[in-house]
């Protein structure tokens, strides 16, 4: 390889100045940084990383309390590692995605298959091999015939291009020769490869500016809510199904029923999201996540003027596990924790409220159908009980191209597996009235020994004249 | 029968097969190994009897083990590749196939031996996890994704293993073949199906990306299932800029090899101690 690339790009460099020599030996010194020992060094590294990754809890990971509460989470991995846990947060091993030096490994790692594609000369060399080759190169094999050369030549290329060779005839000093390639699609195999991994790793990193995921979009059932992020998208929710196995208490399925409004223009009517059908608007993904109660409030000041409807969904429980949740009023920026009594219990319909002023005092009274609470100045009334889903916003347009990059490694190892490059040098010299051929192998797997059988299995050269 | 018994027995069926199967060659081969003044044609002959017999047992486990297989998948009304039970399950019915494979084949009888005993350890593992089937989580009903993505996964650990074990008999050998002209055919084994295995992995993970995509929301959640199988495709590519001159397996390349399947076997089993998206898988 590294002959190669000396030899195309010496060539190159001495028809086209200065400035463009000096890149090509720029590109010349870097190539070891493309070597197979290098490439086995970072990618040995990478996968260390990636098994501390799955073997550490990542707060990238967006499950469980990373996502929902950090801190109790750091306090769970401190006491889970103790005297480890500051350096192995200094290191960063539990945000591995986010620490410098995994990115520079990562960037190392995309550098050196850009340069090895950079690399690669255009075209192999189609030179045919000195008459010095033919006398060095190993390992090599002769076979002699009683035809002369210009009877031998031609059999020997049908010969070769039944066997799906392509033939090129040269000159070696003054002998003929035949240069055979075979599987030369192989030949494509490293560079797909490797501009793959390129397209994935640019991708992610573009990605990573452009992508944005919020798994928080609560949006009670008949209401209209904001996607946000930019997307001027609105979602009225219409129906809330929810459907669980009927011999354990399993949940089976989620589905939430919604129009999609654009500038309040609707854009689809009753489009369906559920688990593993998310809806797709503009490269906008709205998954379902899960669903659970609510409860619309109808607020108004201390005299009843100013009415508006809040839907508060009830997402978590409290200590007597009741469905519970907090919601943000917009009169005076009072926030409400709701808390609802469930059917068959003392009071049942009636919502415990408990409202918290800017000052932080806390207020607490009790709203059902037809008795509203008055709290610090704001009369809050129980509408009707609902139903909300939580559904999840994300935009990951580089996706296809990770995917592309994803089919572009694959197709590269399929075709070094299926399609392996061959290249022999087939010397053919006059010898007392007949003729010697001498082969050499010029790339590729290619036994001599395969050839000496290719050219006894009934087909002489005499024969194929 | 019922589907369900068939669940059960299959499963043991082809666990007792496998060994007899196991038993029977190494009779074979401890009277192959008598002195001649102890073996009379009579043994010869039993020797001989025990050897035609071998293919047979390990056919008729092939067809307990897949029977499970397709029996699983009635009962639990989906293709059997969720959770750990039902993948054990279908690796063990896929290296009892390819033991059967090389021992028909005739190429590499250590390599049949060895698949065959991976495909015992894999069922006694089965035995070890949880086999009532649940009920199918909304996030699992992607029937199509299910069969891809589990299906790959399970081959490519299949493959892997099958690597793994002629990586470990080349390195007890001791490996020295790079000079040779041609590869063996426990190189050639090991090559090609570390090869395979990469490839799968490949496709496991393109497909799961995609799945990941339509049911968490992002393709890459830094989930430690994903991590896990993500290093063992950096091993596996190691492999490939590590081995000397392709198919030859030198030591370096099957220590790679040999590593690749470790990993991917942190990346199958993991889930008894990971936390995560794949904590059902």
């Amino acid at each position: 390889m590294p002959r190669e690339v000396l030899s195309v790009g010496r060539g190159l460099a001495a028809r086209r100045g200065t400035r463009l020599r000096q890149a090509w030996r720029l590109r010349y010194r870097l190539t070891p940084l493309t070597s197979s020992r290098s490439a086995m060094l970072q990618l040995s590294l990478l996968a260390a990383v990636l098994v501390a990754a799955a073997l550490i809890p990542q707060s990238s990971a967006e499950t469980g309390l990373a996502a929902t509460d950090p801190a109790s989470w750091s306090e769970a991995q401190r006491r889970t590692f103790g005297g480890a846990y500051p350096l192995m947060r200094a290191l960063s091993l539990f945000d591995i995605r986010d620490a410098l030096w995994f990115k520079l490994l990562l960037g190392s790692a995309a550098g050196a298959a850009l340069l090895h594609l950079l690399s690669r000369p255009v075209r192999p060399s189609t030179d045919a091999p000195s008459p010095q080759a033919f006398r060095h190169m190993q390992p090599r094999y002769s076979i002699s015939w009683a035809a002369e050369p210009t009877a031998v030549v031609p059999a020997l290329a049908a010969l070769l291009r039944r066997r799906g060779y392509a033939v090129r005839y040269s000159r070696s000093g003054s002998s003929p020769v035949v240069v055979a390639e075979a599987g030369r699609l192989g030949s494509l195999a490293a560079p797909a490869a490797h501009l793959g991994l390129v397209i994935v790793l640019t991708g992610a990193w573009i990605g990573s500016a452009v992508s944005f995921r919020d798994t928080g979009l609560y949006a009670p059932e008949g209401r209209v809510t904001a996607v946000g992020h930019g997307t001027g998208l609105l979602i009225k929710v219409v129906d809330v199904s929810v459907t669980s196995y009927p011999q354990a208490d399993v949940l089976s399925g989620v589905t939430t029923t919604v129009d999609l409004l654009e500038g309040g223009r609707p854009v689809r009517m009753a489009a369906r999201i559920s688990v593993n059908k998310p809806l797709v608007y503009k490269g906008v993904r709205l998954l379902q996540m899960d669903a659970g109660p609510a409860v619309l409030l109808s607020v108004s000041d201390g005299a009843g003027r100013a009415p508006h409807l809040v839907a508060a969904p009830l997402t978590r429980r409290d200590d007597l596990d009741r469905a519970a949740g907090d919601v943000e009023l917009s009169t005076g920026r009072l926030t409400a924790a709701v808390v609802t009594v469930p059917r068959g219990a003392a009071g049942a319909g009636d919502a415990a409220l408990s409202l918290r002023l800017p000052d932080g005092t806390q207020l607490a009274g009790t709203a059902s159908a037809g008795r509203p609470a008055v709290l610090g100045g704001v009369r809050v009334a129980l509408v009707r009980e609902m139903q909300f889903s939580r559904l999840q916003v994300s935009y990951q347009p580089e996706a296809p191209f990770v995917w592309l990059g994803g089919v572009l490694v694959v197709a590269g190892i399929a075709l070094s597996y299926l399609v392996r490059p061959r290249r022999i040098g087939l010397q053919i010299s006059s010898v007392d009235g007949g003729s010697t051929l001498t082969a050499v192998r010029l790339s590729g797997t290619v036994h001599l020994s395969d050839l000496h059988r290719l050219l006894d299995s009934g087909q002489t050269p005499e024969d194929g004249r | 029968m019922t589907w369900l018994e068939v669940t059960r027995q299959g499963p043991a069926a082809g666990a007792a097969l496998l060994a007899a199967s196991l038993l029977l060659r190494a009779a074979a081969l401890a009277l192959g190994r008598l002195p001649r003044s102890r073996s009379g044609e009579s043994v010869k002959r039993a020797g001989a009897v025990l050897r035609r017999l071998a293919p047979g047992l390990l056919a008729a486990a092939c067809v307990g083990l897949f029977g499970a297989v397709v029996a699983r998948a009635v009962v639990v009304e989906r293709i059997p590749l969720a959770g750990q039970y039902e993948l054990a399950l279908s690796v063990a019915a896929m290296l009892a196939a390819a033991s059967l494979a090389a021992l028909l084949t005739g190429a590499a009888r250590p390599l049949s031996t060895a698949s065959a005993l991976l495909a015992l350890t894999a069922l006694l593992y089965a035995r070890q996890v949880p086999q009532t089937p649940l009920p199918t989580p909304p996030v699992q009903q992607n029937p199509l994704l299910l069969a891809l993505h589990g299906g790959t996964g399970a081959a490519a650990l299949c493959a892997s293993s099958i690597a793994a074990v002629a990586a470990v008999l080349l390195l007890r050998r001791g490996a020295a073949t790079a000079t040779s002209q041609r590869a063996t055919g426990l190189e050639r084994v090991a090559d090609r199906a570390a090869l395979a295995a990469f490839l799968l992995l490949s496709l496991v993970l393109l497909l799961g990306s995609w799945w990941a995509l339509e049911t968490w929301g992002y393709y890459w959640d830094w989930d430690a299932k994903e991590c896990a199988a993500l290093a063992a495709w950096l091993v596996y590519a190691a492999y490939l800029h590590v081995r000397p001159r392709q198919p030859h397996v030198d030591r370096r390349a099957a220590v790679a090899i040999v590593l690749a399947w470790l990993v991917l076997l942190l990346t199958y089993a993991g889930n008894l101690f990971f936390t995560g998206l794949h904590s059902y898988a």
